[in-house]
């Protein structure tokens, strides 16, 4: 009898269970020693949150024997959690790629071939031929780049030279446009610089911690046990949660807030007014470091232009812009979000929204803001970031130990990669930006390119990147180090339409066959996380480096290696202009490997063959490409507030935060004597913005683009479980992990589940305008929803939740909304 | 007898073996994917695969024996229900030191009593407080392949 590959994964679970040992870990316990039972331990960032913990890795013999956390490590202190325990099975799943595949029909390519192994030449080939035809045929608005926050630091600044500077495309957006960009729009508007100001310094000095939508529990679990500690250490300290439904946070939570979906606005909102009516508003600090403006309203939803939904919107382009107003004008337009008005429309009852603002009244509390995707997942997430900041910025609570907004990231990466080194389709490294000409001028003289490579129109973003390969006008797509097939909302009309539209030709690099590999026409086998040297950036603006500490199995190769390799394939006369080449002819006849990758500062440093491990780009190029890479990119900031260290230094530390200046990092930007930018006498300086002030928004409650109504009559939110990372292409792999959560539920109310005429464990389908899944009802799990929504993992291949959801956005940010939609709920 | 039966008769005396085993010649025989079938699913992505029932979590009376020394153990008991919040934690009710003995369950390991800085407590430290984090359930793995 043949396995299908489910019950192949069960079965080798159960041996794994039955022998009580876990066949991902190496190590045995037996009662003879063998002749060696050494194991070499390095650090490594973990492969998971946005957290950004310290590992320690072991291996024997090129391969990952266990993990623990890393008592040297700062922010965890020698804590992990279940997926950082286990995070070296995720590199012997079974079926791990191994050789490059490609879709054939009698030896030759073809869309609805049948995947069949090839050389990394053929596939090379394949690729460079389709993405050639359709740069001639369309030029480079044609051809495009999903890559990810989970990329390295040189992986995004190599990926973002190859399209930017070589095939002369912004169509490069990273998968945290699905997790960060309503954080990056919420900074840039707030602070014109991205990223907290404060650090993770403030759990251990905080009165009070404020969830806003935010499962730290589960998502940002040593993070959780920080505030844990801070908490149940210190009588008085205070947290509140909330959320449109109870889950973990509430077991530690004083005050658990449960709110109907979107109504997170009015109550921000209605803080700002209480501490305005209730006289408690630092008028000195908002008079001095502060401006008042007015948001545009009535914004859309960034859906399809023709969807109804957009029709009599100011939807035209600018969004994002405001006027000035006086702070009587903001006090008058906070003034309509009462206690009652609020109350009736949040559902939350009137004594928790007093607490509640309390905490950011009073003068004495100090006070930490917590969110991740319950903010930036909202059709107004960029507002939603911009009004949390004005009830800190109104009472001055901001960039003081203990007291401060913070906006936690949900991947490894998604600060030191997707946003610092500006891997976005407007955006350049260190906050510049490709509609600007001084900052196009300035990467093309780092990157000592002809004037004029840059592109200055922004690129297809993540959603339009879907909408464009649907339609037909983005060609040539590479996709690298996330699932987006699972992960992109309204998978059955919006994402999988594109990638098997025969018009184009979709390139999937991944350590497994996912669901967008699936989907692809050429997939490429990739080194995973310390099968290469790393670097990540995490949400408190600290780099970490870790060595590659393990063999990649097979012919699996690093998304670095692959990126460099396919510029070798290209000369300037396939990509750049004739006029461009005419008037800078010392760049005829050279290809893109030439000019991006083999320079004098990339081949500069050269790989030290003592220092005991491998490298496996750095033995292939002949130099110390990683070095290359990231001291040219380290140049784009240093000196203008994203200093980073020398490489080399990141090898022996635990990671600093950034701005790293005279060698010493910094904890609390904007702050005088905290960050070495801030000029003397200042006190706190917002120097993002040209007048060092930072702005407070007036912008209100609007709808949801969806509400529950007479026929879909709940509303769904999505997420994730802790023991899964994403979308499980990796965690669903290790049997200890797969049996901790094995498939994905429906946590329901037990009422809503008894008047539908189910129960626990019945099988249910989902129902939206766009599609179903089905899945199996749970009403006695962690998560503990109101009546009226449903939440779903959307972690479980088999059950594609993203068949439901809705393609709508922030119309600024361009970030999609996972929390809410409408749907219905059947016994199947 | 099929391999997993013999294992799940022979319990833990031959986990070495079967360990062994396990990595050796079943890994050796499949050998890496060639195909692009994945694991997770084997089905159109347009379609949708049986949904498998909802899994119970595993009861066994046998301690988990830890796969490396430094690992958080899993649990193997159910924990569905199991209320751990500020003012109740029912794991310790069982695993706190001063009761483990007496409830024949292995007491939470000495590392939890050091905070922060490494210093040794004279109770569990908060930031262990919450067990789940890294302490999980298994689920029984009710469908059985033939290795044939």
């Amino acid at each position: 009898m043949k396995l299908n590959r489910r019950q192949f994964l069960k079965s080798q679970t159960l041996l794994a269970a039955g022998a009580g040992v876990s066949l991902t870990s190496k190590a045995q316990n037996t009662n003879l020693l063998a002749s060696d039972t050494s194991v070499e331990w390095n650090k490594a960032a973990c492969r998971f949150c946005g957290t950004g913990c310290s590992l320690m890795v072991g291996t024997q013999n090129g391969e990952v024997i266990g993990t623990y956390g890393d008592p040297q490590g700062e922010v965890n202190r020698g804590l992990a959690c279940v997926k950082g325990y286990n995070a070296g099975g995720i590199l012997y799943g079974e079926d791990r790629l191994t050789t490059p595949m490609l879709r054939m029909r009698n030896g030759e390519y073809h869309k609805e071939g049948e995947f069949t192994p090839v050389s990394w030449d053929r596939a090379f080939d394949e690729m460079a031929c389709q993405f050639k035809k359709t740069l001639a045929e369309k030029g480079p608005e044609s051809v495009g780049m999903f890559g990810s926050g989970q990329w390295t630091i040189w992986e995004g600044y190599a990926a973002s030279k190859l399209m930017k500077a070589g095939f002369r495309t912004n169509n490069l957006d990273p998968n945290a446009r699905h997790c960060m960009a309503s954080a990056v729009a919420g900074f840039m508007r707030s602070f014109g610089i991205d990223e907290p100001m404060g650090c993770y310094d403030d759990f251990e000095n905080a009165d009070a911690f404020v969830l806003w939508g935010s499962n730290m529990a589960e998502m940002h679990p040593i993070l959780w046990t920080r505030i844990t500690d801070r908490k149940l250490s210190n009588p008085g300290v205070e947290v509140a949660a909330l959320s449109t439904y109870e889950n973990r946070c509430f077991d530690l939570a004083d005050h658990g807030l449960v709110f109907t979906p979107q109504t997170d606005l009015a109550i921000l909102n209605y803080i700002a007014n209480v501490i305005i009516q209730t006289d408690r508003v630092d008028h000195d600090f908002v008079r001095k470091h502060t401006n008042l403006r007015r948001s545009i309203t009535n914004i859309g939803y960034g859906l399809r232009a023709d969807h109804e939904l957009e029709q009599g919107t100011n939807n035209s382009g600018n969004q994002g812009s405001s006027e000035p107003m006086s702070f009587d004008e903001y006090a008058e337009f906070v003034s309509t979000y009462t206690e009652d008005y609020v109350s009736e429309l949040s559902g939350v009852p009137v004594e928790q929204l007093r607490t509640l603002a309390e905490y950011y009244a009073d003068p004495d509390i100090k006070v930490m803001s917590l969110w991740t995707m319950g903010f930036n997942q909202h059709t107004r997430g960029t507002w939603a970031n911009n009004l949390v900041y004005n009830i800190h910025l109104l009472t001055g609570k901001i960039s003081k130990p203990g007291s401060g907004p913070f906006s936690l990231t949900g991947q490894p990466s998604a600060c030191g990669t997707a946003r610092e080194v500006g891997t976005f389709s407007h955006r350049l490294p260190a906050d510049m930006v490709v509609t600007n000409p001084e900052h196009r001028k300035t990467a093309e003289e780092i990157w000592q390119l002809p004037e004029g490579t840059i592109p200055a129109v922004p690129g297809f973003h993540a959603v339009q990147q879907n909408r464009k390969l649907k339609d037909g006008v983005l060609n040539a797509y590479w996709v690298m180090c996330n699932n987006n097939m699972q992960a992109g909302a309204n998978l059955t009309n919006e994402t999988y339409p594109g990638y098997r539209n025969p018009e184009n030709f979709i390139v999937v690099s991944d350590g497994y066959p996912t669901a967008s590999a699936m989907a692809a026409d050429l997939v490429l086998p990739t080194a995973m996380w310390v099968e290469k040297e790393g670097a990540y950036g995490n949400a408190e603006r600290r780099t970490q480096f870790w060595h590659q500490l393990a063999d990649a199995p097979g012919e699996a190769k690093s998304d670095l290696w692959q990126l460099i390799e396919f510029s070798k394939r290209f000369t300037t006369e396939e990509v750049w202009t004739a006029e461009a080449l005419d008037a800078n002819p010392e760049y005829k006849g050279k290809t893109l490997y030439d000019v991006l990758f083999a320079t004098e500062s990339m081949r500069q440093y050269s790989w030290p063959e003592d220092s005991g491990y491998r490298n496996v780009e750095a033995e292939e190029l002949g130099c110390y490409i990683q070095k290359g890479l990231f001291e040219e990119y380290a140049e784009f900031g240093r000196g203008h507030g994203h200093d980073l260290a020398d490489f080399d230094r990141y090898h022996e530390e635990r990671g600093l935060r950034w701005p790293v200046v005279n060698g010493t990092e910094t904890k609390w930007r904007f702050r005088e004597g905290h960050d070495p930018y801030v000029e003397a006498g200042s006190e706190i300086q917002f120097y993002g913005n040209a007048d060092n002030k930072a702005n407070i928004f007036a912008a209100p409650y609007e709808p949801p683009p969806e509400s529950p109504d007479e026929e879909y009559d709940m509303w769904l939110c999505t997420g994730r479980v802790i023991e899964h990372w994403h979308s499980g292409s990796m965690t669903q792999r290790v049997p200890e992990l797969y049996r901790s959560f094995p498939d994905a539920v429906v946590f329901m109310h037990p009422e809503d589940a008894a008047a539908r005429g189910l129960q626990r464990g019945s099988t249910i389908r989902l129902t939206s305008r766009r599609g179903e899944v089905k899945s199996r009802v749970e009403t006695n799990g962690r998560n503990k929803p109101p009546k009226g929504l449903v939440f779903m993992p959307w972690f479980d291949a088999s059950q594609l939740v993203n068949k439901v959801t809705l393609d709508a956005t922030c119309p600024i940010s361009r970030q999609t909304d996972y929390k809410k939609c409408a749907i219905k709920v059947e016994a199947v | 007898m099929r391999l997993p039966e013999m294992i799940k008769t022979n319990g833990l005396k031959i986990s070495a073996f079967a360990g062994v085993l396990a990595a050796t010649s079943l890994f050796a025989a499949i050998g890496y994917a060639q195909s692009l079938e994945s694991s997770l699913r084997d089905t159109d992505l347009l379609d949708q695969p049986a949904i498998p029932e909802l899994m119970e979590q595993e009861q066994s009376a046998n301690r988990r024996v830890r796969t490396i020394p430094y690992k958080a153990p899993t649990i193997p008991h159910s924990i569905l229900g199991f209320r751990i919040a500020k003012d109740f934690n029912q794991c310790l009710v069982c695993h706190a030191p001063n009761v483990a003995p007496m409830m024949k369950a292995p007491a939470v390991a000495v590392s939890h009593y050091q905070n922060r800085d490494g210093d040794y407590m004279s109770n569990i430290s908060a930031r262990r407080y919450f067990c789940t984090q890294c302490h999980v359930p298994q689920a029984v793995v009710s469908e059985t392949a033939s290795l044939q």
